[in-house]
């Protein structure tokens, strides 16, 4: 289905179990690939994220676009871990 | 390159022999592949849009596969247009 780009945005995204991880809130584009390459979501469900952290997503996980968006893919849980450096890094727990 | 949807929208485009297009509004994607097919754009007020493909808000269609530079301004190779 052909869609504007921006009617993305806003969108609720439910995970593959219909938990809703929140809305859209931009679409990151790969300008050389002529294709999307993620959707962002600045704030997210804290039962999936910890701390309700933003995250971006690629897009093949995404199933289905219509008046919500399915994943066909999301990790249990995402927390972050501190390192020493001040740094974030990403875990996922199954 | 990765840019963010809200970054593009809003950017002069020209062709790359220095003619200004307009502004883009929007782009036209498969939701299936995630593929962008086409670029809309506003056209400017000076621009005579006979020649272009135009969509029913009157907003030009341009493939998207013709931009060839995105910084300050987008620039297309449209070929013989």
């Amino acid at each position: 289905m052909l869609l504007e780009m921006t009617d993305i945005i806003g969108l609720p995204v439910y995970t593959p179990d219909g938990t809703l991880l929140g809305n859209v809130n931009n679409v990151v584009v790969d300008v050389e690939g002529a294709k999307i390459d993620g959707l962002f979501l600045a704030e997210t469900n804290p039962v999936l994220v910890k701390g309700s952290r933003g995250v971006a997503f690629p897009y093949r996980w995404v199933q289905a676009i219509g008046d919500v968006i399915i994943l066909k893919y999301f990790p249990k849980k995402i927390s972050f871990v501190e390192k020493e450096k001040g740094e974030e890094e990403e875990e996922e727990e199954d | 390159m990765k840019k963010f949807i809200t970054e593009l929208r809003g950017k002069t485009v020209m062709t790359n022999d220095g003619q200004i297009l307009g502004v883009v509004d929007n782009f036209v994607v498969d939701s299936l592949s995630g593929e962008i097919e086409h670029m809309l754009v506003v056209p400017a007020e000076e621009l005579d849009t006979r020649g272009f493909k135009l969509d029913n808000q009157n907003r030009i269609i341009l493939p998207f596969k013709s931009m060839r530079a995105v910084k300050d301004v987008i620039v297309m190779d449209l070929g013989g247009q």
